[in-house]
């Protein structure tokens, strides 16, 4: 029997995201807004009720052929004050949610994946990405 | 515009790079290019062989820098499709191109990042949490400067007004 998720993201839940070697600035030493930049919005993991070891492990597992570098996570809370839409969407992966630049606008603004690049703290960094 | 064709050590073609008239040529011996292969983690190095650099007066970065981040740009175009694992398309030629060409005009070298909404970021920073963040679309360009929170929408062939914007936030 699967435990159900609620529909609802609360402010503190955090979200995680798989980062990428070519998002991050080894300039600015941080990650590019260039990670929330995308057309089907940003795609992000809820926490629900797992654990930080648990959440990372399957990241892992479905990132495997890219050899994840980086997991990023920030909470809802951070979402929304950098006035962009939260929302449990669920797919093949029951955990699957986004962040739109509002309820009806998927396309986030420059200005606020910028907020959102700043607001992310890592998780887990694989040592190649700061070598 | 002349088109200069740089030549890997077995003589194979790396990069063109076209280059105004009016500008002054010096070419080192060598210099490193960072090229990425088909995978968006991996960058490997490969030194190049060339005879003579390019140097414009205006320019604040070192042609490495420059010959760097049109080749990275170059290695958007072979991301294959979903990259990104969220069914981002594959780069334009025509996208590439307007980049490279816009790389080109600009008198300072940004940080470079392929975004999953077929537009690349170019990045500046300073002390003081200071960003300029540029993105390209095939057919316009945005700005964002921060702290102040200001923002443009350029169209492609307003490159003078994007060079003043990279010039007064890094002179």
């Amino acid at each position: 029997m699967t435990s159900m998720i609620s529909p609802e993201i609360f402010d503190d839940e955090r979200l995680y995201r798989s980062i990428f070697l070519s998002w991050w600035n080894f300039e600015l030493e941080r990650i590019s807004a260039a990670a929330f930049l995308d057309d089907k919005g940003v795609s992000v993991d809820r926490a629900s009720d797992r654990s930080l070891v648990d959440i990372l492990a399957s990241l892992k597992t479905r990132f495997r052929k890219h050899k994840l570098k980086a997991v990023a996570s920030l909470t809802a809370r951070q979402c929304r004050d950098a006035d962009t839409y939260v929302f449990y969407s669920p797919s093949n992966n029951k955990y699957h949610s986004s962040i739109w630049n509002s309820e009806t606008e998927i396309l986030i603004s420059l200005p606020k994946a910028f907020d959102l690049s700043l607001a992310v703290k890592f998780d887990y960094i694989n040592e190649t990405m700061t070598n | 515009m002349i088109e200069y064709e740089i030549k890997n050590n077995d003589s194979t073609p790396a990069v063109c790079i076209p280059v105004q008239h009016s500008e002054i040529l010096h070419f080192p011996a060598k210099f490193l290019i960072a090229e990425s292969d088909f995978s968006p983690f991996a960058v490997k190095y490969v030194f190049w062989d060339i005879s003579s650099t390019i140097k414009s007066s205006n320019k604040k970065y070192i042609l490495s820098d420059l010959l760097n981040n049109i080749s990275k740009i170059r290695s958007f175009a072979k991301l294959p499709v979903n990259w990104n694992d969220n069914g981002a398309i594959q780069f334009t030629q025509a996208l590439i191109n307007t980049t490279v060409r816009i790389l080109q005009d600009l008198d300072y070298q940004p940080e470079i990042f392929p975004t999953g909404r077929d537009s690349i970021l170019f990045e500046y920073g300073k002390p003081g949490g200071h960003y300029l963040g540029i993105e390209i679309f095939e057919n316009r360009i945005e700005t964002f400067i921060a702290p102040q929170r200001k923002t443009a929408k350029l169209q492609i062939c307003e490159l003078d007004e994007l060079r003043n914007i990279v010039n007064d936030f890094n002179d």
